[in-house]
C-alpha cells in the first residue's frame, strides 16, 4: 500500500469511527438488560411475610389515589417530568437500598396509571421477580380497603421464558370481579415492564391455575387483553392526509397525558411558511402505530411523519414521562434524499385505540391532535366520546365533546331517562365525514325539565343503506 | 459474579449498540443483538471468552444480519442529524450519516470488519482471530472494504474535504 493511500484509509476510518460513535443510541442500563434478567434466573422462591418485617421504607413517588378504582378523575398532566422523592422515615432498621420500579395502579373501568415508586426489595430479586415485589410492596404501604388483595400474597415463584413470565402465588385475597379485574390489570402491566416479556401467566403455588375469587386464570394475559377495550390500536389502519402542497413550520407542541380518562394527546401546532387556499392549512401527515420491542420508551410506538413541516431547530430534548398512556416523545431531527420533514416517535405503554384529528386554529394555521385511549366504554371504531364521563353528575344542559369519522359527518344524540324511554334527542356536525382523518364535535344537550335524576346518553350515526344505528356510545349520566 | 457481568456490559455495551447501529441502520435491530450477544455471552461463560470486546461484537454481527428483517423498516431511510442547519456542525453531521450510509452499502463481511479496525482499533490478527479467518483475508477484506467506500459519492466527498 502506498503511503497516500495508506493515509487516507486512517483518515477515512477515523471519520468513520467518528461517525460511528457519534449516533444518537438509547442505552439499556445494566439492571434493565437481557443479561441481568438472565442472572436472576432460576427465580427463586421469595417469602413475602420475611420482607414484609424487614422492608418497611417505602418512598411513593407521585403517589396518587388511584388505587383499585377508588381514585378520582385526573387533572390534566401535561409533560411531567419525573416528580422528586419524598422520605417517609423508616419505622423499622433498613436492609435493603430501595429501589425505583415503575408500577402500574388500576382504575375503574379505565387502563391502570403507571406511577414510580421506590421500595425495599432484596437486591437478590431481579427481573419479573422484583417487579412483583415491588407491586405488593406499594399496596402495603398505602394501604386502605385495597390492601385486602395484597397483604397475604406470597410471591412462590416467578420467572421468565421468551416473552413469558409465569408468576405463581399464594394467598391472593381480591373479592368480587371489580377487584380482581383490576388485580389482572396491575399484575400484567407491572410485570410485563421487564423488557421483553409481554404475557404473564399466573399459576398457584404447584403451577396450576389460579383461582381468584369468581375467575379461574388459566392462560397467559398481555396488556392488550386486559386493558378493557374492544379493539387493539395496532388494528387501527395507517393514517394518512394527502394535504395541500403548501410548507409549513411548527408552531409548537406538547404532550398532554390525561386530557380525560385515559386519553393520551400529542397536540402540534402547524403554521404555513406560503399562502394557503381560503386561509385553510391541509398539512400531509401518516401515521402508524407499530410494536416496538426492546424499546426503552415502550413496547409500542406512534410514529407520526410531517414531511412539509420544517423541523424543529435545536430538536428538542427526548422525553419521558410517568405516567401513561404516552409514556416518552422524541423528536428526531431528520434528513431524507429529497425532504426535510419532522417526525415525532411516541412511545406508549399499550396498543389502545387511536386517532388523528386536525382542526383549523387560525388563518393559514392549525392543529393537528394525535389522541390515543379514552374511556373503553365511550371508544369504538368511528365514534369516540370525550366529554362527559360516564357517571358524572351534570346540569340540565351539558357538553357533549369527541371525535368521529361517519356518514355525512352526522352525529346523532339521545337522552334516555331511567326507564329506558327517549327523552330528547338531537344531532351535530363533526368537522369531517367519512375519512381516514377523524372529524371533532362539540354540542349542547339538554335534559328536558320532566326529567331528572339517571339517564343514558347515547351518541351514535345513522347507516345510509337503512338508517340503522352504528357505533352506539352509551353514557349514564346523572342529572341533577 | 454479578459484579464481574454488569463491569463487563458497562464498559462494552455502549460501543457494541453503537457498532451494531452503524452496520445495521435499524436502532431496535442493534439493541435486540446486543442484548442477546451478552446473554451468549453468560451461556459461554467469561472465562471461555478471551477478548470479551472483539468475540461480543462479533456475535452481535453475526446476530444482527441473521435477524435482519426481509423489509426494511421505513425509517431506515431516513438518517439522523442531531445538529443545527446551516452551520459547519451542521454539515458535519450530514458527512458523519452520509458516511455511516455508505459503510451499509458494503457486504456484510466487509462492513464488520471496518468497524472492527476503526471503530473497535483492533489489530489484523486480533480481527482475524475473532472472525475465525486468516490475517491475509483481513487485510484484503478491509482493502476492498475502503476502496468501496472511498468510491461512494459522498464517503470520497468526505475524504477529499478532510485532505484538503
Amino acid at each position: 500500500m502506498s503511503g497516500d493511500l495508506e493515509r487516507e484509509d486512517t483518515i477515512l476510518g477515523t471519520a468513520l469511527s467518528r461517525a460511528v460513535d457519534s449516533q444518537h443510541v438509547r442505552e439499556t442500563p445494566f439492571e434493565r438488560s437481557r443479561l441481568a434478567l438472565r442472572l436472576a434466573r432460576p427465580a427463586r422462591s421469595f417469602p413475602f411475610g420475611a420482607l414484609a418485617a424487614v422492608a418497611a421504607f417505602v418512598l411513593l413517588l407521585g403517589a396518587g389515589a388511584y388505587l383499585l378504582g377508588r381514585g378520582t378523575p385526573a387533572e390534566p398532566t401535561p409533560s411531567e417530568p419525573p416528580v422528586a422523592a419524598t422520605t417517609t422515615p423508616a419505622p423499622t432498621a433498613t436492609t435493603f437500598p430501595d429501589r425505583e420500579f415503575r408500577v402500574f395502579f388500576a382504575r375503574d373501568q379505565l387502563p391502570p396509571l403507571a406511577k414510580t415508586v421506590r421500595v425495599e426489595v432484596d437486591p437478590a430479586l431481579q427481573g419479573v421477580s422484583a417487579r412483583v415485589t415491588a407491586l405488593v410492596m406499594a399496596h402495603r404501604i398505602e394501604g386502605g380497603a385495597s390492601a385486602e388483595g395484597w397483604n397475604k400474597i406470597d410471591l412462590v415463584a416467578g420467572r421468565s421464558q421468551g416473552d413469558l413470565a409465569t408468576i405463581a402465588l399464594d394467598g391472593v385475597g381480591v373479592r368480587g370481579s371489580a377487584s380482581e379485574i383490576a388485580f389482572l390489570k396491575e399484575i400484567v402491566y407491572t410485570v410485563t415492564e421487564e423488557p421483553g416479556i409481554r404475557q404473564v401467566l399466573l399459576t398457584d403455588r404447584a403451577g396450576g391455575p389460579l383461582r381468584l375469587d369468581q375467575i379461574v386464570v388459566d392462560k397467559a394475559y398481555t396488556r392488550e387483553e386486559v386493558f378493557g377495550y374492544d379493539f387493539i390500536g395496532s388494528d387501527v389502519p395507517t393514517i394518512e392526509n394527502d394535504g395541500g402542497d403548501v410548507k409549513h413550520e411548527l408552531a409548537g407542541w406538547k404532550v398532554t397525558n390525561e386530557v380525560t380518562p385515559g386519553l393520551g394527546r400529542l397536540s402540534v401546532e402547524l403554521r404555513a411558511l406560503g399562502a394557503t387556499t381560503g386561509g385553510r392549512l391541509d398539512p400531509r401527515f401518516k401515521a402508524a402505530l407499530t410494536r416496538c420491542d426492546g424499546c426503552e420508551a415502550g413496547p409500542w410506538q406512534l410514529r407520526l411523519d410531517l414531511p412539509d413541516a420544517a423541523a424543529l431547530n435545536p430538536a428538542p430534548p427526548y422525553q419521558r414521562f410517568v405516567t401513561g398512556p404516552i409514556s416518552a416523545i422524541d423528536v428526531p431531527h431528520t434528513r431524507g434524499p429529497a425532504d426535510v420533514g419532522t417526525i415525532f416517535l411516541i412511545g406508549l405503554d399499550d396498543a389502545r385505540p387511536w386517532r388523528v384529528t386536525i382542526e383549523p386554529t387560525g388563518n393559514g394555521t392549525a392543529r393537528l391532535n394525535v389522541d390515543i385511549g379514552g374511556q373503553p366504554q365511550q371508544v369504538n371504531k368511528n365514534v369516540a366520546v370525550y366529554a362527559p364521563v360516564p357517571g358524572a353528575d351534570t346540569a340540565r344542559t351539558f357538553t357533549v365533546s369527541g371525535a368521529a369519522r361517519v356518514f355525512e359527518a352526522n352525529v346523532a344524540w339521545r337522552v334516555r331517562d331511567g326507564a329506558g324511554r327517549e327523552v330528547a334527542t338531537g344531532h351535530t356536525l363533526a368537522t369531517l365525514g367519512t375519512s381516514p382523518v377523524w372529524g371533532t364535535f362539540e354540542t349542547q344537550v339538554t335534559v328536558p325539565a320532566s326529567v331528572s335524576g339517571n339517564v343514558t346518553l347515547e351518541m351514535f350515526w345513522a347507516s345510509p343503506k337503512d338508517g340503522g344505528e352504528m357505533d352506539v356510545v352509551s353514557i349514564p349520566l346523572t342529572v341533577r | 459474579m454479578t459484579t464481574d457481568w454488569a463491569g463487563l456490559y458497562d464498559r462494552e455495551y455502549p460501543r457494541l449498540l453503537r457498532a451494531l447501529t452503524a452496520l445495521g441502520g435499524d436502532s431496535d435491530a442493534a439493541e435486540d443483538a446486543a442484548q442477546e450477544a451478552f446473554v451468549r455471552a453468560h451461556h459461554k461463560g467469561l472465562e471461555g471468552i478471551e477478548r470479551p470486546g472483539a468475540w461480543l461484537l462479533v456475535v452481535g454481527t453475526r446476530e444482527l444480519f441473521r435477524h435482519r428483517r426481509r423489509v426494511r423498516r421505513e425509517r431506515e431511510g431516513w438518517l439522523e442529524a442531531r445538529a443545527e442547519r446551516g452551520d459547519a456542525a451542521f454539515d458535519a453531521a450530514i458527512d458523519r450519516a452520509d458516511l455511516l450510509a455508505a459503510l451499509r452499502q458494503l457486504p456484510e463481511r466487509q462492513r464488520a470488519m471496518v468497524v472492527a479496525r476503526f471503530y473497535y482499533g483492533l489489530a489484523y490478527d486480533e480481527i482475524a482471530g475473532a472472525f475465525g479467518v486468516r490475517g491475509g483475508t483481513v487485510g484484503a477484506t478491509l482493502h476492498q472494504g475502503l476502496a468501496k467506500l472511498r468510491q461512494l459519492h459522498l464517503a470520497g466527498k468526505l475524504a477529499r474535504g478532510m485532505t484538503r
